[in-house]
């Protein structure tokens, strides 16, 4: 996924490195040892790196000294630009999974260097939340694919702001005023520094990311992986491709791991193998994580060197959370044996099978724009050639031809479905594609029970349904309708439409010829995977 | 207010050597009064909110704009009389006097470069009175609900005033030359009560005309236009929409907030016997289990993070861990109906409600889920209090003290633990429902229920569609036989305040407790609640 991460990479560099060099030092290059330590800051406290879940939710991987907002600037500019913002709530409009009683979203990590910075971590698109009921509070998961998150608002937010005359010293100051007394040499490191830079880069994040502003919306639970990549990364021209991609759970790795496993496209492999983000443009995790990690701001620092073990350790064995509410064992059995003839081939670990192959676009069926946004681009080479020149061996990206068949460990947790999203429950993808809904919205986070994923439709709202009179498609509806805080907690929609570039909803048929006893019997196994 | 202009040249290169939290009396430029007692602290301590900080020109009043507004806007005055301070919004003068120029409970000072500033602190809206008979002498009690107060109309009348043309230099110094020429003839006994600031010199004055108050006018325009949302109209005495401000401080847009979320309308609550209520979940919706937390937060209608006089509110607090309410007088109450009503409280209201003085929970029923919440369908009265507690508003507050402690904070005198303090909000919930409060002195705490819908106690034990669903709040004659205020009649019309339980936020419903009794029982019940 390399490249998915180092969208945001990119997206949220933000940062002001004080080693203005440091992302760029020549080809094969390590930093100095001082320089690197020096870029590392000081260490966050015990409480969160010694948990590795507060750690992975609020620990940094390095990225603050070259992608971290200024902390003070990060904390007011919700109360200065409240018309950037979807709603009420500052950063918590925006739908970021946030636990009670935690100063920042998952995914904010908090890190003196040199001066207090908060930085962006891998939890950012990897925690998730859901709900059992609407009144309930969020419970938040580590390394779920986030299906609330609105990242695309997120980058605006600051873009917006550094474009809006009102980001001035005088302004970010008075509002500081009113929440902390800074001390005389940070008042004049802000106003003379701080301010200044922060603006300056925030604005040419928005420059870079103009792109993204004439194609669909991302949506809450989405981003362009691969554009980002090529985009901004790697600066490419621009194209007309579309690859919004759903944000993938990075839990339990080692399913992922096939061993013993004899073939590959006819090939025989050994364990380790399996391919990664959803076209199979990587093999490796430890890229995926120091691609992604880069786009966040990390560098080849003794710290990122370090943590990126760590990381992938926790991550390779931590379990996704078992399904909530009661499961029908009964039905369940009866559905393992539908599972073990319809999807095992493809979804099962630990077997010789399919499972981490790339299944052709011509077979498996589903919207091409994603793969099409990658595969003969050429970008899988300049990003290996960059990734080195940043002083980084690793496992090289390439370019495939399919999607890849993935596990389904807590699949129950992974909606909406398919590479794009584009299916909102696991009842929807057993039906023939022509009958899955045209339209419905993204963003809320309780559990649907009848149809595994989440509710969707008009349930949440009556603007969800299908055949609701269309907002303009792909955009925050939001007429301010009443709405009770423990029914629908933003007083708002965001609406998906599959005819939108990228968004189809096609492909991936199989088991909608099942009888709807059988349908019933698999989705209530699919609930204890 | 004057603090942003002028502190840079008078502190030069000393300024982030400012000790942030002064105690009193040890901070330059700055003098408060401190009192000896911790009553008197409680109704006239500084929790340092009148004076500015740099960019923030603070919420204080100086001293005679206080005085002058009443007599130059008298027609922004819920009785349109001048002459009576600010006594027609429930503002308790405890000393016999002249009010215009006396400050009342609830209110302090602090001379911040040398501008005396009055704002309000905890006592405004946590002191109460009753009276036995509408001639009868007014009691004031510290701790108990300001039943009289009327927050929202005070707002409404600074807001009006700031927005008239006539809120200028000339008007005002004009005015505040009248005042203080009338101040010195009246006799010191009518001036009794916290000592008042003198007048003001030729220079003052001309500060006054060119910078104070324009610059309090245009705050004022910025806090109405910041507040414009909230609905204060509806709030009437003894309430508040505690929730909605918070959202405003922080700067929310609320033009896309749910008209649901707008009317937090709720009863002030009573402070006492704080200790005992450690631990459990506060505030009516149980959002939060500090009290430290929910003190913290409650003082920013008086204060803001870096204004806070950390060691005058921790002093409040203290003050309120032990404070009692008082008894009902003694010779009103019926012991042996009240002992027959003992072991009916304790199998209808015990479980939730626990035992009359700390420690709340005992052994047994007793207790068991005092201060715990009760799940909205359950309880099943009015929502709105509910709803504009936002899962979004819990998140935003986790912003609130962040950076605190701060790096050089002290150590208050004779208080431990007061160097981490304050810290940052961590214990904020969204609730189910709303929470089982303890009943600590009840019988000064009408009217009842969150959002004070229900008038007495005996009105509470009938069934919601039974309860008065019009009645007058904020008159404090007592009602010994209902137990609660008089909310009929005459007198109470034509000092109180309609409330309409029909009106949104105001329902009367939910609470159905005890209300299958008989007449008997509850008679017992209401005497022996009366022992609370």
């Amino acid at each position: 996924m390399n490249a998915r991460r180092i969208v945001l990479a990119t997206a949220l560099m933000l940062g002001l490195p004080l080693v203005a060099s440091a992302g760029s030092l020549g080809a094969g290059s390590i930093l100095p040892d001082k320089l690197g330590r020096a870029m590392d800051g000081k260490p966050q406290p015990d409480e969160i790196t010694g948990d590795p879940r507060e750690n992975f939710l609020y620990g940094s991987i390095g990225g603050e000294n070259e992608a971290g907002l200024p902390y003070w600037i990060l904390a007011v500019l919700p109360r200065i630009f409240p018309e950037y913002l979807p709603g009420p709530g500052g950063y918590a409009s925006l739908g970021l999974p946030w636990e009670e009683g935690k100063e920042f979203p998952a995914g904010f990590s908090k890190k003196t260097v040199f001066f207090p910075r908060v930085g962006f971590n891998c939890a950012l698109c990897h925690s998730t939340q859901y709900r059992t009921e609407p009144g309930a509070t969020p419970v938040v998961v580590a390394a779920g694919g986030s299906n609330t998150a609105d990242i695309q608002g997120l980058l605006e937010f600051f873009s917006k702001a550094a474009n809006d005359p009102k980001f001035n010293a005088d302004n970010i100051l008075r509002e500081i005023d009113g929440s902390y007394p800074l001390r005389f040499r940070d008042r004049l490191l802000y106003r003379f520094v701080l301010v200044p830079i922060t603006r300056k880069r925030l604005a040419e994040q928005g420059r870079q990311f103009a792109w993204t502003a004439d194609r669909p919306r991302w949506g809450p639970g989405r981003d362009a992986p691969m554009n980002l990549t090529k985009f901004n990364f790697l600066e490419m021209k621009l194209d007309d491709s579309v690859d919004h991609t759903d944000f993938p759970s990075i839990w339990h790795l080692a399913a992922r791991e096939q061993k013993g496993r004899t073939f590959e496209e006819g090939k025989p492999v050994g364990s380790h193998t399996m391919l990664m983000n959803l076209d199979g443009a990587t093999t490796s995790f430890r890229s995926v994580l120091i691609d992604s990690a880069l786009g966040l701001g990390g560098r080849n620092t003794p710290f990122f060197n370090a943590r990126i073990p760590q990381l992938l350790d926790w991550l390779r064995e931590l379990r996704p959370p078992p399904y909530p509410l009661p499961i029908n064992l009964e039905m369940a059995a009866r559905g393992a044996a539908v599972y073990e003839t319809h999807c095992a081939d493809c979804h099962t670990s630990g077997k010789d099978n399919h499972m981490g192959t790339v299944i052709p676009i011509e077979e498996i069926g589903t919207d091409a724009e994603r793969l099409d946004t990658w595969r003969g681009t050429g970008a899988a080479k300049l990003a290996n050639e960059k990734v080195a020149s940043m002083g980084f061996k690793r496992t090289p990206m390439i370019e495939r031809d399919g999607y890849i068949a993935v596990q389904l460990d807590g699949i129950w947790l992974r909606a909406p479905y398919l590479h794009n999203g584009s299916v909102p429950t696991l009842r929807d993808l057993l039906s023939p594609a022509a009958e899955r809904p045209r339209a419905f919205c993204r963003g809320w986070d309780v559990i649907d029970r009848e149809n595994v994923g989440f509710i969707s439709d008009a349930r949440v709202d009556p603007r969800c349904a299908e055949n609701y009179p269309p907002a303009e498609p792909g955009t925050w509806d939001r007429p301010g309708k009443p709405g009770r805080s423990d029914e629908w907690p933003l007083p708002r929609v965001w609406k998906y439409y599959v005819s939108e570039q990228g968004n189809g909803n096609g492909g991936h048929e199989y088991g909608t010829a099942l009888s709807n006893q059988e349908k019933d019997d698999l989705i209530e196994y699919l609930k204890t995977l | 207010m004057l603090a942003g202009c002028a502190a840079p040249l008078l502190a030069g290169g000393e300024i982030d050597e400012l000790p942030f939290y002064s105690v009193p009396g040890d901070r330059h430029f700055e003098r408060t009064p401190s009192y000896l007692d911790d009553d008197d602290h409680f109704r006239y301590g500084s929790l340092g909110g009148e004076r500015g900080y740099k960019g923030q020109v603070g919420f204080g009043l100086p001293y005679w704009i206080w005085v002058a507004l009443p007599e130059l806007f008298p027609e922004y005055l819920p009785d349109r009389k001048p002459g009576q301070g600010y006594a027609a919004f429930g503002y308790t003068y405890e000393m016999d006097g002249d009010r215009r120029f006396q400050l009342p409970i609830g209110t302090s000072q602090r001379n911040s470069l040398t501008l005396d500033r009055v704002w309000i602190n905890c006592g405004a809206c946590h002191t109460g009175t009753w009276r036995d008979s509408p001639q009868g002498e007014r009691h004031v009690v510290l701790g108990m609900p300001a039943n009289r107060y009327n927050q929202g109309e005070w707002v409404r009348f600074l807001f009006a005033a700031a927005s008239d043309a006539r809120f200028d230099g000339e008007h005002l110094v004009r005015k505040i030359r009248e005042l203080e020429k009338e101040r010195r003839t009246v006799p010191q006994n009518r001036l009794a009560g916290p000592k008042l600031p003198g007048e003001l010199n030729p220079i003052e004055e001309q500060i006054y005309k060119r910078a104070v108050v324009p610059l309090m006018k245009q705050r004022l325009l910025f806090l109405k236009d910041r507040l414009a949302f909230i609905h204060f109209d509806t709030w009437g005495p003894g309430r508040v929409d505690t929730f909605n401000a918070p959202k405003a401080l922080l700067n929310f847009p609320m033009h896309l907030a749910p008209e649901s979320e707008k009317r937090g309308n709720a009863d002030l609550p009573s402070v006492w016997y704080q200790k005992g209520r450690e631990g459990m979940q506060l505030h009516w919706d149980g959002n939060n289990t500090s009290v430290q937390e929910r003190n913290l937060s409650a003082s920013f209608a008086a204060t803001s993070p870096p204004l806070i006089d950390k060691c005058s509110l921790r002093r409040m607090a203290r003050f309120l861990r032990t404070l009692a309410p008082p008894p009902f007088p003694p010779a009103r109450i019926d012991r042996a109906l009240a002992a027959r009503g003992e072991p009916l409280y304790n199998a209808h209201c015990g479980a939730c409600h626990g035992a009359a003085v700390p420690p709340f929970r005992r052994n047994g029923n007793v207790g068991k889920l005092v201060g715990t919440v009760m799940p909205l369908k359950a309880i099943g009265t009015d929502r709105w209090r509910f709803d504009s507690y936002t899962p979004e508003l819990v998140r935003a507050q986790n912003g609130i003290y962040a950076g605190y402690p701060l790096a050089n904070s002290r150590e208050c005198p004779d208080d431990p633990g007061s160097k981490d303090y304050p810290a940052r909000f961590t214990h904020f919930r969204k609730t189910d429902g709303y929470a089982n409060s303890p009943l600590d002195g009840i019988w000064l705490r009408a009217p009842y229920l969150h959002n004070g819908s229900v008038p007495t106690l005996r009105a509470l034990l009938e069934p919601a569609a039974d309860r008065p669903k019009t009645f007058w709040t904020g008159y404090d004659v007592y009602d010994f036989d209902d137990v609660g205020f008089v909310t009929q009649g005459p007198e109470a019309e034509a000092e109180g305040w309609p409330y309409d339980t029909s009106l949104p936020a105001n329902g009367n419903g939910g609470h159905e407790y005890g209300t299958k009794l008989t007449h008997e029982e509850k008679d017992a019940l209401l005497e022996y609640l009366k022992t609370f």
